[in-house]
């Protein structure tokens, strides 16, 4: 699974009314980064750089920042389509969020939505575990003449350990020219949420969302 | 000459987007509900449709604050 095949998969869903799918996945190590951050001024050489770190750029065509996928983080993906005026923006959130607070009261986990100040990517629809967030949230909205598609997805952080995360973005936009610091701490993952945990964790969380 | 609107029901919150990229140039011809441009609006990336087929004329430029029913650019008969 890639963002190539999530792109594709959307525009099945923007020339066709199909029925809601949902995608769990992971990627190779990437940092995807928005359009914008294309308009950066040293964005080319932050990319070489990242690129030989280890962490390759791609551009995702989803809204927010950059964020790092790859081992110990579990995209979270679904596709619907709609006709007449476009669904409200927190509905495509919730879309993604609602099945993470379940999948993570499942462990026990008591997750709310939020920002979370100082993450990378961060915006109104986090997923959060004590104020920090284990998840963000992202969507692409088609359009054609009597409606379109919805692209909402999520990354969630297993057990990947969010400080080397949010080094990798903070790397890029002091490369990039960016003027954005990230905190460390604002980030969290499963794994830190549950330290204690024996099991397969990536696995069944996977459960737990399908 | 077709104003080219941010539509009310593009998005259904108050809130302000970012116009984050034309897909065509100024001065190209587009075709009528061509990809024209794309808007971001709490990190969601919403498309505008050309509302007719002629000459884009842009009014607005990349990373600009837009709002709900602004004209952003027309199209001009070819």
């Amino acid at each position: 699974m890639t963002l190539a095949l999530e792109q594709s998969l959307l525009a099945e869903f923007t020339a066709h009314t199909l029925p809601s799918r949902t995608l769990v996945w992971e990627s190779q190590p990437v940092l995807v980064v928005s359009p914008s951050d294309r308009q950066l001024p040293r964005f080319a050489n932050a990319a070489n750089a990242s690129a030989i770190d280890g962490w390759p750029v791609s551009v995702r065509t989803s809204g927010g920042s950059a964020v790092p996928l790859g081992p110990g983080v579990l995209c979270y993906t679904v596709l619907t389509s709609w006709s007449g005026s476009p669904p409200a923006l927190a509905h495509g959130y919730e879309l993604v969020c609602k099945p993470i607070v379940a999948a993570l009261a499942h462990f026990g986990l008591s997750a709310t939505i939020g920002p979370a100040h100082g993450s990378f990517c961060d915006g109104k629809y986090n997923v959060l575990v004590n104020g920090r967030k284990i998840a963000g949230t992202a969507q692409r909205r088609t359009a054609r003449a009597d409606g379109g598609a919805l692209l909402s997805h999520a990354v969630i952080i297993v057990d990947a350990d969010p400080a080397v995360l949010t080094t990798v973005v903070s790397k890029f936009y002091e490369r990039a020219g960016g003027d954005r610091k990230f905190i460390a701490a604002s980030v969290t993952s499963l794994r830190q949420c549950l330290p204690k945990f024996k099991g397969d964790l990536r696995a069944e969380l996977i459960a737990a969302l399908t | 000459m077709t104003d080219i609107v941010v539509p009310q029901d593009l998005w259904d919150s108050e809130d302000e987007g970012v116009l984050a990229k034309w897909v065509c140039a100024d001065g190209s011809a587009v075709q009528k509900g061509a990809l024209i441009a794309e808007i971001t609006v709490e990190k969601a990336e919403l498309e505008l449709l050309a509302p007719a087929s002629g000459r884009l004329k842009i009014l607005v430029q990349p990373e600009t604050t837009i709002r709900k029913g602004q004209v952003v650019g027309t199209i001009e008969p070819a």
